[in-house]
C-alpha cells in the first residue's frame, strides 16, 4: 500500500514537471483571478485550409485560451452530424496532417500564449508515424492531444504518450458519465495538463447538457485528481456555457455550435471576424 | 485450452497478434468489459448453454445436412464438393446463429433494448426474430443503398417487429454497411444501455470473439458430418468474406488441423485482405482500403451486400499474416456465373454472397484432384436477390 501511495505521489511530482507549461500557466492565471477557461473547437481545412487558419487566428484574438484544432475522420465514431460534414468536406479537399501542422504553426506564431490542442482519431496518427507525429506537432508549437479511440487498454496508447512526454506534449483523457470510479481512479492517474469530462451519453452537438449531470461527474472526477477540468459536449449557447461555469469545472468546450456557426455563414466575405463575434458572446459570459 | 493452440481467441485485451482490441471512446468501454464479463460467464454456464443449442437444434433447425453436391462435382470434374447448407436455416443465412446467441446472452444480461446493424439484411433480420420471440425491441440500421438493393430483408425485418433506421455516409450521398456500422457505433453511445447484437467479426473487442463463438457450429457439425460421410477430415474448405463471420464459423473448428487447406473469398472491388493495408477505424485494428492518409475509408462495390466491407475481422487479419487461411478474390462475373451454375445443377438458390466462395471453389475444385474433398459454405439462401438477377438477366431470363 505505502508502495502504491509512493508511486502515486511520484507520478504527481512527473506532472508538475511535465505539464504543457503555457497550458498550466493559463489555469493558473485563471484561477487567481476566479475565472473559467473557454475552450474552442474547429474543424482543420474547413471550410478550406486559409480560411480555417483565420478562424482560428481570429479566435485566439477573441479570448479563447485554449483551441482545439480537430484533425478530420471520416468514420468519427463520436461527431454528430455537424462536425462529421465539416470533416467529409476538408477530407474531400485534401487535408492532411502536414497541412494541420502548418496551421497549427502559423497560429503559434500568430499568438504565443494559447494553448493549441490537436484533436482526432488515432488512424490518422498511426498511418502518419506515431514518433514522427510527435515530433512535428512538437515543432508546431502544439500542447496537448486528444485522441477520442485511444483507450488505456490499446498498444499505441502508451506508444503515444512516451512518445508525447519526450517531446512535453500532453495527452489529454477524456471520462465520460458511464466512466465507472475505478476507471476515473486509473485514467485520472495517467492525465496530464487537463482532464475532458463528456456531459453526455452520446455524440458531440446533438442533445443538450443538464447542469446537474455535468456537476456531478465534475465532482466525481474531483475526488481522484488535482488536474483542471474542462466540461464539455451540449453547450448550445453562452447561457448554457455560463451555467457550466457555475459548477467546479475549470473551462467549458464549445464545439460542434462553432462548426455550425461556420457552416451557416459560410458564404460571407467576413468569415473569420463573424465567427470571432460570436464566440465573443461566450467568452463574455465567463468573465 | 490447448497451449499454442490457434483456436484460444484474443489475448486479454482483445489482441489477435497485432490486430483486434478495442479501439473505443472511452463512453463505450464500461459497456465493452460488461459484454465481455458477461460472455465469459455465460458461456461456462451449462443453463445458457443448453438453452443455446436446444434453440439452434428447434428454432434455427441445426444440424443442416452437409450436401454432397454431385452434379455440380461432375459439372466442374474435380475435388468432391460438398455444400454446407446453412441456407437452410430458418431465416435463410447463418447469421441466426450469432443473433440467437446474442439475445439470449441480451436477455440474461437483463438489457432491454437491443441494436444492430446490417448489409444485406440478413443480420437484421435474424436479430430482429431473434428479439421477437424474445420479447425485445429491436432497431436496425442499414445504409440506404442496400434498403434498396434488399427490399424483401427490410420487409421481413418490420414484420418481426423491427424498426430499421436509414444510414448514409458524412455526406449523404451513400449509404452502405461501413455506415451502418459507424452509425450504429453512434446509436449506442447515445443509448449505452441498450444492447448492441454485431453482426460480423468485427468491431471492438470482445464483438469479433462472441461472434466467433457463436458462429463455430458451423465448423463443429462440418467435422462431425464429414467424419461420418466420409471418414475424414476435408482437403478444403472455402468460404466467403466480408467481415468473415461465416468463413469464421466454418474454419475455426479446423484452424490447428495443419491438413486441411482454409480458403476465404473476397469481391475483387472489396478485396481488403488481398489489397489492404494495416490501419485503426470502427473500433479494430486489422486490413482495411482506406486513403494514403488513413483519414477515410475507400469506396467498395460488390454484387453481394452482405460482403461489400471495407475491411474483414481481425482474427483473419491475424490468420492471414500468419499465412494458415489463403485469402483470395473473384468478380462479381464470376460469383454471378457459379450464382447460376448452383441453381442449374443443383436446384439450390443460393445467395450472391456464398456464390463467390462457389466462383473460386470450381477454380480449386478442378485444381485440386478427383480423390480431394472441398467443402464450400453457402451461408445463405438466394430469395433476397432475385430482384436483381432479374434486372442483370433481363431478356435473357426466358
Amino acid at each position: 500500500m505505502a508502495e502504491v501511495i509512493r508511486t502515486l505521489i511520484l507520478r504527481r511530482e512527473f506532472w508538475e514537471i511535465n505539464l504543457s507549461d503555457r497550458i498550466k500557466k493559463i489555469f493558473k492565471n485563471l484561477k487567481e483571478k476566479n475565472n473559467k477557461a473557454l475552450i474552442s473547437f474547429s474543424v482543420a481545412g474547413f471550410p478550406d485550409d486559409q480560411t480555417s487558419l483565420e478562424i482560428c487566428k481570429v479566435l485566439s484574438d477573441s479570448g479563447v485560451h485554449i483551441h482545439e484544432l480537430n484533425m478530420p475522420h471520416a468514420e468519427a465514431q463520436a461527431d454528430g452530424p455537424i462536425i462529421q460534414l465539416a470533416n467529409i468536406k476538408s477530407i474531400k479537399k485534401g487535408i492532411n496532417l502536414d497541412k494541420i501542422f502548418m496551421i497549427a504553426e502559423k497560429l503559434r506564431l500568430h499568438n504565443p500564449n494559447l494553448g493549441i490542442c490537436l484533436m482526432g482519431y488515432l488512424n490518422n496518427i498511426f498511418i502518419y508515424g506515431i514518433e514522427k507525429f510527435a515530433e512535428k506537432a512538437n515543432k508546431a508549437g502544439v500542447d496537448a492531444l486528444i485522441c477520442v479511440d485511444l483507450p488505456a487498454d490499446v498498444k499505441e496508447e502508451k506508444q503515444i504518450r512516451d512518445a508525447l512526454k519526450k517531446v512535453g506534449i500532453s495527452l489529454i483523457k477524456l471520462i465520460t458519465p458511464t466512466t465507472n470510479e475505478n476507471r476515473i481512479k486509473e485514467i485520472t492517474m495517467d492525465a496530464e495538463s487537463f482532464i475532458y469530462s463528456v456531459n453526455l451519453k452520446g455524440i458531440t452537438g446533438v442533445k443538450t447538457v443538464q447542469v446537474n449531470e455535468a456537476n456531478q461527474q465534475i465532482d466525481r472526477i474531483k475526488k481522484y485528481t488535482n488536474l483542471p477540468i474542462v466540461s464539455g459536449f451540449g453547450i448550445k449557447n453562452p447561457q448554457d456555457a455560463k451555467e457550466i461555469a457555475k459548477s467546479n469545472c475549470d473551462g467549458v468546450v464549445v464545439g460542434s455550435q462553432i462548426v455550425k456557426y461556420i457552416q451557416e455563414n459560410i458564404d460571407d466575405k467576413n468569415l473569420p471576424q463573424k465567427v470571432g463575434s460570436y464566440v465573443k458572446t461566450f467568452v463574455e459570459v465567463l468573465k | 485450452m490447448t497451449k499454442n493452440s490457434l483456436k484460444n481467441g484474443p489475448d486479454e485485451f482483445g489482441y489477435y497478434g497485432e490486430f483486434g482490441s478495442r479501439y473505443a471512446p472511452e463512453i463505450l468501454m464500461p459497456n465493452l468489459i460488461e459484454l465481455e464479463e458477461a460472455f465469459n460467464d455465460a458461456i461456462n454456464d451449462k443453463k445458457f448453454l443448453d438453452e443455446f443449442n436446444y434453440y439452434l437444434k428447434e428454432w434455427i433447425g441445426r444440424p443442416n445436412p452437409l450436401y454432397y453436391a454431385e452434379q455440380l462435382t461432375k459439372k466442374v470434374g474435380g475435388a468432391k464438393i460438398y455444400f454446407k447448407s446453412d441456407h437452410l436455416n430458418h431465416l435463410g443465412a447463418h447469421k441466426g446463429n450469432n443473433a440467437l446467441f446474442q439475445i439470449l446472452l441480451a436477455k440474461r444480461m437483463g438489457k432491454k433494448k437491443v441494436l444492430c446493424e446490417t448489409g444485406a439484411g440478413a443480420h437484421l433480420i435474424a436479430t430482429a426474430a431473434a428479439c421477437a420471440f424474445k420479447d425485445l425491441p429491436c432497431i436496425g440500421y442499414m445504409g440506404r443503398d442496400d434498403i434498396f438493393l434488399q427490399s424483401t430483408n427490410v420487409l421481413k425485418a418490420k414484420l418481426f417487429g423491427a424498426k430499421v433506421i436509414e444510414c448514409v455516409d458524412g455526406t449523404g450521398e451513400k449509404g452502405v454497411l461501413k455506415d451502418a456500422c459507424t452509425s450504429v457505433l453512434k446509436a449506442w453511445s447515445s443509448d449505452p444501455d441498450a444492447f448492441y447484437c454485431c453482426g460480423s467479426a468485427i468491431g471492438p473487442h470482445p464483438f469479433p470473439r462472441i461472434v466467433q463463438y457463436a458462429q463455430s457450429v458451423i465448423g463443429k457439425e462440418i467435422k462431425e458430418q464429414i467424419l461420418e460421410k466420409e471418414g475424414r477430415l476435408p482437403d478444403a474448405i472455402c468460404a466467403c468474406i466480408g467481415g468473415g463471420s461465416n468463413l469464421i464459423g466454418a474454419i475455426h473448428e479446423f484452424l490447428d488441423d495443419k491438413e486441411v487447406k482454409l480458403y476465404g473469398v473476397e469481391p475483387e472491388h472489396s478485396a481488403a485482405l488481398t489489397n489492404g493495408t494495416v490501419g485503426i477505424m470502427q473500433g479494430f485494428k486489422s486490413f482495411m482500403l482506406q486513403s494514403e492518409t488513413g483519414d477515410s475509408t475507400l469506396a467498395t462495390q460488390s454484387l453481394a451486400s452482405g460482403i461489400n466491407f471495407y475491411s474483414a475481422g481481425p482474427e483473419h487479419a491475424y490468420l492471414k499474416k500468419i499465412k494458415r487461411v489463403n485469402y483470395t478474390h473473384v468478380s462479381d462475373k464470376e460469383a454471378f456465373d457459379a450464382f447460376q451454375l448452383v441453381c442449374k445443377t443443383e436446384g439450390i438458390l443460393i445467395a450472391f454472397e456464398p456464390a463467390f466462395a462457389v466462383g473460386y471453389g470450381i477454380k480449386l475444385a478442378k485444381e485440386m484432384g478427383k480423390d480431394k474433398l472441398l467443402v464450400l459454405n453457402i451461408c445463405g439462401r438466394g430469395d433476397k436477390d432475385i430482384d436483381t438477377a432479374e434486372r442483370i438477366l433481363g431478356d435473357k431470363l426466358e
